[in-house]
């Protein structure tokens, strides 16, 4: 099982990675030439991607989901990332404005996951002081 | 219940002998507490070897391949794997916080959620953890099952 996730990671990030590059030298159709905004643009995408493409294989792979929420979000992110990096392509058509859209919606959603990350960490650090409070109190 | 205890100056060391038709678990409980007593981990500073007692240790570290011992002020190298110590010391409420991390559970002063998402252990000497993510889960059934005991 491990061997296979960790098969799986790699996976995503070639998969991904390959996407870029042929998005960045190969594209054609939908514009003439990359612009240096469009390659940064790209480029982050291609970080955001990854990871969520990981997010992705640990829902399938990891029998039990911690937070699944934040798995969920993820999922949509890949999807979302994937018609960012196909656009340029011509892959799927919408329009070259779409990109910018699909970079907001990506921000926005990972400015939720990383909300998710801290709340989580925080109730968390709530649960434990709980329990530490009552076994000192007991101890007393 | 007997309990026979025989205090004198001519024993130079504790000899504790059990005599019973069967183990039940709170003889298996008493047992292992006693297994536990005068238990200590070799730690080792500038070519001295020091004897470290497990309640004396803040946390283990491995840094490099090499593991140390954390204790209030000081710190010493150990020969042991940082598995090995952590099976050894479990029943001393020792847990694994991070992949490099051992920590004693009784003197961690208290948790708190960063606003980068991590969460941290302060203990009582001040110095403060990080606690991976993927090893929250086994502090919270620690504790649990700490505060179950009391």
């Amino acid at each position: 099982m491990k061997f296979l996730k960790m098969l799986v990671n790699i996976g995503a990030y070639v998969f991904t990675v390959l996407c870029v590059i042929i998005a960045v030298f190969m594209g054609s159709g939908a514009m003439e030439e990359i612009s240096f905004p469009l390659l940064v643009l790209i480029l982050f995408m291609m970080a955001m991607g990854t990871s969520a493409v990981i997010s992705l294989s640990d829902i399938i792979l990891v029998t039990k989901i911690r937070q699944p929420l934040l798995t969920l979000v993820n999922a949509v992110l890949c999807v979302v990332v994937v018609m960012a990096i196909g656009c340029p392509f011509g892959f799927i058509p919408i329009s070259f404005e779409g990109i910018f859209y699909v970079a907001i919606i990506t921000v926005m959603v990972y400015a939720c996951t990383f909300l998710l990350y801290i709340l989580q960490s925080k109730k968390d650090a709530k649960e434990l002081n709980d329990s530490l409070k009552k076994i000192k109190r007991s101890k007393k | 219940m007997n309990l026979k205890i025989d205090e004198s100056p001519l024993y130079t060391e504790v000899e504790i002998s059990v005599k019973c038709p069967k183990i039940d678990d709170e003889l298996g409980e008493i047992i292992d507490r006693i297994k536990m007593y005068g238990f200590a981990i070799h730690g080792y500073r500038d070519g001295k070897t020091f004897i470290v007692k497990p309640s004396e240790i803040f946390y283990i570290d491995s840094v490099d391949d090499k593991t140390f011992i954390y204790c209030e002020k000081e710190v010493f190298e150990c020969r042991h794997r940082l598995y090995v110590l952590e099976e050894k010391l479990q029943p001393f409420l020792f847990i694994r916080i991070s992949k490099s991390c051992i920590v004693n559970v009784n003197l961690i002063e208290g948790f708190e959620g960063k606003l980068n998402g991590k969460l941290e252990a302060h203990m009582q000497n001040g110095e403060k953890l990080i606690v991976s993510r993927h090893y929250v889960a086994g502090l919270k059934e620690c504790l649990k099952e700490m505060e179950g005991k009391l």
